[in-house]
């Protein structure tokens, strides 16, 4: 019926129908077999582009690792350095126990020595401010001593030498001389240490 | 060489397929192939072709072994298929001339009401008034066949032509020696045949046979029942013959032995005929054919091949095929064409999906590959985010005991002490000191006996490198018996940063 239709056409007529049938054909052909191959190519080719970019991000982070790693160790060695700046509990109490010795080495005469509990320690500047650290506490102790002013001088710089590892500091200072004695003043001062609770924790 | 001077030639009887391969060189003709090929019973009958399939199966076997390969064709339809029919026609031009011969076709009821195609040659005597044209009727059915063959056999139909037409012309060429003798020519096929009388190298008569080689050779009363059909035609030829002894002509569809067994059957009936035979030998001798040595090509076919190489020259001779059956032809085959060419495009479709295909699939496995090695790396990752997280916690760590260390502020005592010590005038007592509860200021109290002194010790205290200031902040004076005391309050600041020097 085709053959039919087409024999009465001329060849003008002829060639238009075969290069629109071809044209149809390849247009026909391209939307139903190679399109979706064709897409599903973009598809693949845009979710290996997103992998790739995830891929080259996470190497830079590996390549960072030992970086990291060495900074890590760096920290971590400047605050083990950092904590021995602070007494263990254990040590703070040390300290104290040995301070009435360490008065009396100076020649001079322990009154007495009040050990006090930890404190936590807020920031004065931050009243309201939570702590930082709830293992961080300073120590005191109320300690009395008479003696001669040089030797209380000494006792005190004793205690709070400059090149201590630890800080030591000496607070609420009063000397006085008791009356009808000139040569041997009374001090009272509060001796104030760093206290690291942690570290007993860890030990 | 040219392409279109190579033909092969097809002629088609009920028992054989008779194939002539000829071109024109540029050392003469040469016949390059022949084959007489036996078809299976059934295939032709009447010299109707009933399974065309089966015929153009066997000439794409001997297109398929031929060297050059052939394109074009000549096929020639059996002589019982063909009527003809020669007619007397006043000298005129030659569209005028097929236009009455058009005329007369169309009045032509031998085949009935079926649907005829037409042939003509011109045959004409210089100098004389009318010419003679023999006309070829077929059905066409007949050539729509012959047409589906050639199509099936994937060869250009050139034309369609009856079998014994070449033979006419072979046989009346003006350049033949012959010519004068020639009163009669029997051709006969291997199942039917056709005798044509001729006066004048004009046909006169014409008329099928439907007695054939096998029935002369192989039939016990062959001979006789060839003589009696033709014995009225050669009554006939005796009747306008000119010469007092009939001239015959014998051409056949077989080898050159059983033509010449043929011939001599013929002269043992008529002994006042001169019977004489058409055999391609002969005529490759005549031509020199090239490439024939020991060939005997099928006469039929190999005469047109020759025809249709130009070799004899008539007027007329259209082509056994209606225009409606070519322009099908043409049609169905630029089908075919145009099929073949969506195929190919759909086909190339397809083929672009494999390197696509291939490309997803690289593409598919490098992601794979990739994600298995972001995989692999997810603990490394974790690691990353572990130590990062190890690292934030230390820096704020580090930021704590920083800030609580440095909250408690360290006051020199010791120094200070002693540069109260090693400051204090001759004539000055201290009898208290005491700090402030955060230690950054401190009070002297004591007594002096001038008042100068107690500005010079707050002056000397004041250059000393921990305290900031130090302020007279009271004087008073008091009678201690006869002497008059000074009792004073300096009042003193620490220099923080003086701490830290």
């Amino acid at each position: 019926m085709i053959i039919e239709k087409l024999e009465k056409l001329d060849k003008s007529q002829r060639i238009k129908i075969a290069v629109m049938a071809v044209i149809a054909t390849g247009w026909l052909s391209y939307y139903v077999i190679t399109r979706s191959s064709a897409i599903k190519l973009n598809q693949a080719e845009a979710k290996y582009t997103d992998i790739q970019n995830e891929f080259a991000d996470m190497e830079t982070q590996l390549i960072g690792l030992s970086k990291l790693e060495e900074r890590f160790a760096y920290l971590q060695n400047q605050f083990d350095r950092q904590k021995q700046k602070w007494f263990t509990r254990t040590q703070a109490l040390q300290f104290f126990e040995n301070i009435n010795a360490m008065a009396l080495a100076h020649n001079l005469r322990p009154i007495s020595r009040i050990i006090s509990e930890p404190e936590i320690l807020f920031d004065n500047k931050k009243e309201e401010a939570e702590p930082q650290n709830h293992s961080l506490r300073t120590q005191s102790a109320r300690v009395i001593v008479t003696g001669n002013y040089f030797d209380i001088v000494d006792f005190v710089g004793d205690l709070t030498l400059p090149d201590r590892a630890r800080k030591v500091s000496i607070r609420d200072m009063h000397i006085a001389l008791a009356p009808g004695d000139d040569f041997y003043p009374r001090a009272a001062f509060n001796v104030v240490l760093l206290v690291d609770l942690s570290q007993e924790d860890e030990a | 060489m040219n392409r279109s001077e190579f033909i092969l030639a097809i002629h088609i009887d009920d028992n054989f397929l008779n194939v002539v391969h000829l071109g024109r060189t540029a050392n003469g003709l040469r016949l390059f192939a022949s084959e007489t090929v036996p078809l299976e019973e059934g295939l032709v009958k009447d010299g109707q072709i009933i399974n065309t399939e089966s015929v153009s199966q066997k000439i794409r076997h001997f297109v398929a072994h031929a060297r050059p390969k052939p394109h074009k064709v000549v096929m020639l339809p059996s002589c019982t298929t063909v009527r003809l029919k020669p007619s007397e026609f006043p000298h005129q031009p030659k569209d005028q001339l097929q236009n009455l011969v058009e005329e007369q076709i169309r009045e032509y009821t031998f085949f009935g009401n079926r649907e005829i195609v037409f042939d003509y040659c011109v045959f004409a005597a210089r100098n004389a008034d009318t010419q003679t044209v023999l006309q070829a009727v077929t059905t066409r059915r007949v050539s729509d066949s012959y047409l589906a063959v050639a199509r099936q056999a994937k060869l250009a139909l050139v034309r369609i032509t009856p079998a014994i037409m070449p033979i006419i012309k072979l046989m009346l060429d003006k350049s033949s020696p012959r010519i004068k003798d020639v009163s009669l020519l029997l051709a006969i096929e291997s199942a039917s045949g056709n005798i044509s009388v001729y006066k004048n190298a004009r046909p006169h008569l014409c008329q099928n046979l439907s007695i054939g080689v096998n029935d002369v050779l192989e039939s016990q009363d062959g001979a006789t029942s060839l003589a009696e059909k033709l014995k009225p035609v050669l009554e006939f030829a005796q009747s306008i013959a000119d010469h007092d002894k009939l001239v015959l002509k014998v051409a056949a569809a077989c080898s050159s032995a059983r033509l010449s067994e043929i011939v001599s059957k013929i002269k043992s009936l008529f002994n006042d005929v001169e019977v004489g035979q058409i055999n391609s030998t002969d005529i490759i001798k005549q031509l020199d054919i090239k490439g024939a040595d020991n060939q005997h090509p099928p006469i039929f076919a190999f005469i047109s091949a020759l025809d249709h190489l130009d070799v004899y020259e008539f007027d007329g001779q259209l082509n056994l095929v209606s225009a409606d059956s070519i322009n099908r032809q043409k049609t169905r085959n630029e089908m075919s064409l145009l099929t073949k060419c969506i195929i190919a495009v759909i086909l190339l479709s397809i083929a672009a999906t494999y390197p696509i295909e291939m490309k997803l699939r690289t593409v598919e496995a490098s992601s794979a590959n990739i994600e298995e090695k972001i995989t692999e790396t997810i603990p490394m990752k974790r690691k990353v985010a572990g130590i990062k997280s190890r690292i934030k916690k230390l820096e704020e760590n580090q930021a704590a005991y920083s800030a609580a260390y440095d909250m408690l502020t360290v006051i020199p005592w010791a120094q200070i002490l002693r540069d109260i010590a090693e400051n204090i005038p001759n004539d000055i007592r201290i009898l208290d000191i005491s700090s402030s509860v955060d230690s950054t200021n401190f009070l002297i109290i004591g007594q002096a006996l001038a008042e100068s002194n107690v500005y010079s010790f707050a002056k000397k205290l004041q250059k000393t490198d921990f305290i900031e200031t130090a302020k007279v902040d009271e004087v008073e004076y008091s009678k201690d018996g006869a002497a008059t005391l000074l009792n004073y309050k300096i009042a003193c600041k620490t220099n923080p940063s003086g701490s830290n020097l």
